[in-house]
């Protein structure tokens, strides 16, 4: 398996650190953990995996993040978390043609897996 | 405010026009159907706000016409307006979904397009409750979930700075119950009922979610519908949690090959839920000394869990060895 460069895109900084734990538990390399989606367009470096909360401070959601990383990085993808399952919002997720879409509280199993499908 | 009135007498027509425009002014878009094909013509279009429809109509009855513009349009408020009309007729519009009745009459006229109003404006109401509702309801199970995930981070965050590898295994076991809870809230989050969940889509999805992660272990669902009331549906998530825990550490500790088999069925008033593990030869042996040690670590909580969580369901947990694995059996009264 090739490690990942992973970015996380989370504004909790206790959920951050466990995604960051379960990241480099499956052996891939966590290269940025950010708070807002501002942050992730302007200064995310490179990254093969972007997992991205849906809620998050600052004027854009995690999926609009997604919308715009899309066009601005072509080739990139990312791996929804979220704690609301409502099926607008999962309309609008799936629309970015994620990885994976995982409800919180992640399990670790799921998350790995998504990272495989990637990887 | 969309207004559709159905009604096959021209002149009774004329008149609800009249005092509809009376009381609304311009604010009302008005729609007429005088037959079968303009009703449909209507309902194709923006669907109405409001019905107002006669029951006798030459090509159908008021019923008819009622439950058309339900179908297309599930929110629109209706109201019978009738000449032939008694309390009888009366009570069964009421019945099957009209907001209100009105007689046909010079003095009732006025009196339809306050109802309408009143009907409208009741109509709204509901509409905004619901939606307030539901906004309520998705934002409680969002904060759920994700306090949820803060409580397990936490908890994760302080097996690191445990030194023995058993007391960071407890921790695990730990968020792996909470989990638990928090997927069983997911399904009634799902089920769109409060007070029940389909609790076989429940132990698919915990199911699937532990062996998932096993090599070469099959999972097989045999699955009767049964609907968990709520006070129950917890202690039973735990309880499964923990058979499903038990099966993939002790048989199937070291991996397959083998198989782990889930059924829920209704044994006459009482609902048995059990897992079964059967490990193939090459897999029992492997196992039989990874099993050892790991019963013996913990000589009894998980067990304790589930004896009193049965107890709290007024059930029973009972436990079967076969020769090649073993079945534990939670029963307990529907």
């Amino acid at each position: 398996m090739n490690p990942l460069n992973i970015l996380i895109v989370e504004d909790e900084f206790l959920v951050a650190d466990y995604l960051s734990d379960l990241v480099r538990q499956a052996g891939h390399r966590v290269v940025g953990v950010v708070d807002c989606a501002e942050d992730a367009l302007n200064g995310a470096g490179d990254f093969d995996v972007a997992i991205l909360d849906i809620r998050l401070r600052g004027q854009l959601d995690g999926i609009q993040l997604a919308e715009r990383l899309r066009q601005a990085r072509p080739g990139k993808r990312h791996i929804y978390i979220s704690g609301s399952s409502d099926p607008a919002t999962r309309e609008r997720a799936y629309a970015t043609s994620p990885l994976a879409f995982l409800q919180k509280p992640i399990r670790p199993g799921e998350l790995w897996e998504a990272l495989a499908g990637a990887a | 405010m969309k207004i559709l009135a159905v009604d096959d007498d021209p002149d009774t027509r004329a008149l609800v026009v009249r005092s509809l425009r009376q009381e609304f002014g311009s604010d009302i878009e008005l729609h007429e159907a005088i037959d079968a094909s303009q009703l449909t013509e209507a309902l194709e279009g923006a669907a109405p706000d409001v019905l107002i429809s006669d029951f006798d109509l030459r090509w159908s009855d008021g019923f008819e016409v009622l439950a058309k513009v339900k179908a297309a349009a599930p929110d629109c408020c209706c109201v019978m307006f009738t000449g032939t009309g008694n309390e009888e007729l009366a009570v069964r519009a009421l019945k099957s979904g009209f907001d209100d009745y009105v007689v046909k009459s010079a003095l009732q006229l006025r009196r339809l397009a306050t109802t309408v109003r009143a009907a409208y404006e009741r109509a709204e109401r509901t509409r905004a409750l619901a939606r307030d509702r539901d906004i309520l309801l998705r934002e409680l199970y969002h904060r759920v979930h994700n306090n949820l995930q803060i409580v397990i981070s936490l908890v994760m965050r302080t097996s690191r700075t445990l030194e023995h590898p058993a007391d960071r295994e407890k921790l695990e076991a730990l968020c792996a119950r909470v989990v638990a809870i928090s997927m069983l809230q997911e399904e009634f989050y799902r089920s769109e009922r409060l007070d029940a969940v389909p609790f076989g889509n429940y132990l698919t999805r915990l199911a699937e979610q532990q062996v998932g992660l096993a090599d070469d272990v099959a999972l097989e669902m045999r699955l009767e519908d049964v609907q968990l009331p709520v006070q129950s549906a917890l202690p039973v998530a735990l309880v499964a949690n923990e058979m499903l825990t038990n099966a993939m550490k002790h048989a199937f500790a070291s991996g397959g090959p083998g198989k782990l088999i889930v059924t829920l069925e209704r044994r006459g008033p009482e609902v048995a839920l059990a897992v079964t593990d059967r490990r193939t030869p090459a897999a029992a042996s492997a196992s039989a000394s990874a099993r050892a040690p790991a019963t013996v670590r913990n000589p009894g909580f998980g067990m304790e869990l589930m004896e009193g969580l049965a107890r709290q369901v007024r059930g029973r947990v009972e436990h079967e060895i076969h020769e090649d694995g073993r079945t534990t059996r939670l029963t307990l009264p529907l």
